[in-house]
């Protein structure tokens, strides 16, 4: 034996695993070898060095920490529960929201290639992608400047030949005018991209103070839309009729939109216009509507608000007879405190006539002003509202389709044969190499 | 695991954290004293026992009872340590690695502490030099050498702890031994040699 055998023995004694036939071999052995003799006086020093060390002590405040820590972890540990069940089950509608995904999916490859085989497919709901022109300009980095006027000015119109069919405005009154103007476009365009004009009535059209209200009392509005072929050219005519009827706009914003995403220079304009034309003429001027272009919506309001009226009158009757009274009183009155009493109910009762009077004047002039919105939108032609987004685009997705799946078949067939035509080589190696990757794994975990 | 043992076990299952505390009472100066000797320093100590000991709490209902509390203290510990001392090679990097230049390599050069008077008393301190003696085995063989020798574990039990056969434990055990021997006795060398 030699003496590298007796050092592992040498470790085994000193830890009491040595039989007595070992412990007496090694004994002898170590009797005429000084060599080993040496190595088992440092063994045995080394072990007792190292069984004597002391026991460090646990660092102060250890305990502390660790019970906060376990509280901690036994919330942890009751939440991470709920959270588990909480995710089951978020797990299983995320699942259903996978398989609906999927359905959806399969369903639109199924309509595609459906549709594909269909002969002749040519109308399809285009794609009419709105999108303000201003904020698209915005984008682009150029400056805007704001203008805002007290009143129309020439220049303005001379810059926006648009709104030259605005005069009527004019007249209106007060018309706080703001508008963007892209400085950009307007050399290119020489138009703006975005305008909108509030109108603030406050000098009432004539006809408001010829009414004498003895009929029904009828507010009435519309809301239509219409689809035209030529927006300026409608909406000038719109403008002009305002005017002749003694209305006027309250509110109108246009904006570009794109009519056609795979014809860039193909825009059109659409917009909305809050018209306020006399009573009398609604019904003729809805008439006249219906000439410019298609109606594609239309509806209307009649709010009969006679009673109402009747009732706010006679109240405001009422209130003006006891003002008349509490003057009188006032009149009488000379104690200081009579006097200021006597004025607070008469404030209050000013107060409240005013209120039903403004009340008054605001129906007054709804019934005498129809309201009518127009939602305008030009379109390429009348006749043919949609048109198909691209005769090409179904066609194309057909055979994309069909091209995909035959790529998918090849693909697996030449993985299918590749296997198998190589599996004498791949197998072994595949093999081996798995050994070899368990066994490198293994002694990198150690 | 005694009876006692069998009843606090129950409640802890259930949450309670008092009766974990009872039950660690004994152990978590064993498993600081493996962590300390593991990682070489008091803070890391600290840091990786409560951190095993919050996974021995929550995963108290892996332990099975007819198998020894202890020993499966003492195995989430080792495993703990040794995932932080894996962690920290990550990022050591290596101070005298030879920097290529253009004219070829150079070694960098470190100025030498070991001098300073303040170390050398901290030398004499026999566990310091023990300590420094077993930081410097491979991780595998400090394992078994802090079990063995410093917390007296059978060989059965470290072979249950690193899950081992015990051929393995008792090569490392040798391996360690002998590898710790020459480190004390040059350490040795080196403070007399300081020293005088």
């Amino acid at each position: 034996m030699n003496c590298d055998r007796y050092e592992d023995l040498i470790h085994l004694h000193v830890d009491h695993r040595l039989n007595k036939k070992e412990t007496e071999s090694l004994m002898a052995h170590m009797e005429t070898c000084s060599h080993c003799k040496e190595t088992y006086d440092e063994i045995s020093a080394l072990k007792e060095l190292l069984g004597g060390i002391q026991m460090k002590e646990l660092p102060d405040g250890f305990e502390q920490e660790l019970h906060f820590k376990l509280v901690k972890a036994q919330q942890e540990k009751s939440e991470t529960w709920r959270d588990r069940i909480k995710a089951f089950i978020a797990q299983g509608s995320k699942m259903k929201l996978a398989a609906s995904f999927g359905g959806i999916a399969l369903a639109a490859v199924l309509v595609v290639a459906g549709t594909g085989l269909l002969p002749n497919m040519d109308s399809a709901y285009p794609e009419q992608i709105y999108e303000m022109a201003s904020e698209a300009y915005d984008d682009s980095g150029a400056t805007e400047e704001m203008f805002t006027m007290a009143t129309m000015d020439a220049p303005t119109e001379e810059a926006m030949p648009a709104l030259k069919s605005m005069d009527a405005l004019g007249r209106a009154g007060d018309v706080v005018l703001t508008f963007s103007e892209n400085s950009e476009l307007a050399v290119t365009a020489g138009q703006a991209t975005n305008f909108s004009v509030t109108a603030n009535g406050v000098t009432k059209p004539t006809q408001t103070s010829d009414n004498t209200f003895s009929g029904r009392l009828i507010i009435k509005t519309a809301n239509l839309s219409l689809d035209v072929e030529n927006y300026d050219e409608v909406s000038t005519e719109v403008y002009r009729m305002v005017e002749e009827l003694g209305g006027y706009i309250s509110d109108t914003s246009s904006y570009f939109y794109i009519y056609d995403r795979y014809d860039d220079g193909n825009n059109k304009k659409s917009g909305y216009m809050t018209l306020r034309i006399p009573h009398q003429a609604f019904d003729q001027f809805v008439k006249q509507l219906n000439t410019f272009g298609v109606v594609t919506n239309f509806s209307s309001n009649a709010n009969d608000i006679t009673k109402q009226y009747r009732d706010t009158t006679s109240e405001v009757k009422n209130l003006e007879v006891r003002e008349a009274k509490l003057r009188d009183i006032m009149d009488k009155a000379e104690e200081i405190k009579d006097i200021i009493e006597v004025e607070r109910e008469l404030s209050r009762v000013r107060s409240d006539i005013n209120r039903y009077q403004s009340i008054l004047t605001d129906w007054e002039d709804l019934v005498s002003l129809s309201t009518i919105t127009i939602n305008m939108t030009e379109v390429e032609d009348l006749k043919i509202f949609v048109k198909p987004v691209d005769k090409d685009v179904l066609t194309k997705a057909k055979e994309g389709f069909i091209y995909t799946i035959n790529r998918l078949v090849d693909a697996l067939e030449g993985l299918f044969v590749w296997l198998i035509a190589s599996s004498p080589v791949v197998l072994p190696v595949g093999i081996i190499g798995g050994f070899t990757l368990r066994k490198l794994y293994k002694r990198w975990k150690n | 695991m005694s009876e006692n043992e069998a009843i606090l076990l129950k409640k802890i299952k259930n949450g309670d954290v008092e009766s974990f505390e009872l039950l660690i009472a004994d152990y978590q100066v064993y498993a600081y004293n493996v962590a300390y000797r593991m990682l070489g320093n008091e803070e890391d100590a600290k840091d990786m026992t409560q951190e095993a000991l919050i996974k021995v709490y929550k995963s108290i209902h892996k332990f099975k009872e007819n198998s020894n509390f202890s020993t499966w203290l003492y195995r989430i510990v080792m495993n703990t340590c040794k995932d932080e001392l894996k962690k920290r090679k990550e990022v050591i990097l290596s101070l005298d690695k030879e920097i290529e230049t253009n004219d070829g390599r150079i070694s960098r050069e470190i100025g030498d502490e070991r001098l300073n008077p303040s170390k050398i008393v901290e030398r004499n301190e026999v566990s310091k030099m023990v300590q420094e003696a077993i930081s410097a085995l491979s991780d595998s063989n400090r394992m078994v050498i802090v079990l063995r020798d410093i917390q007296g574990l059978s060989y059965e039990e470290i072979s249950q702890v690193i899950k081992e056969p015990i051929g393995t434990v008792k090569s490392r055990i040798n391996r360690g031994r002998s590898q710790l021997k020459k480190l004390l006795i040059e350490q040795k060398h080196l403070i007399l040699s300081e020293q005088y």
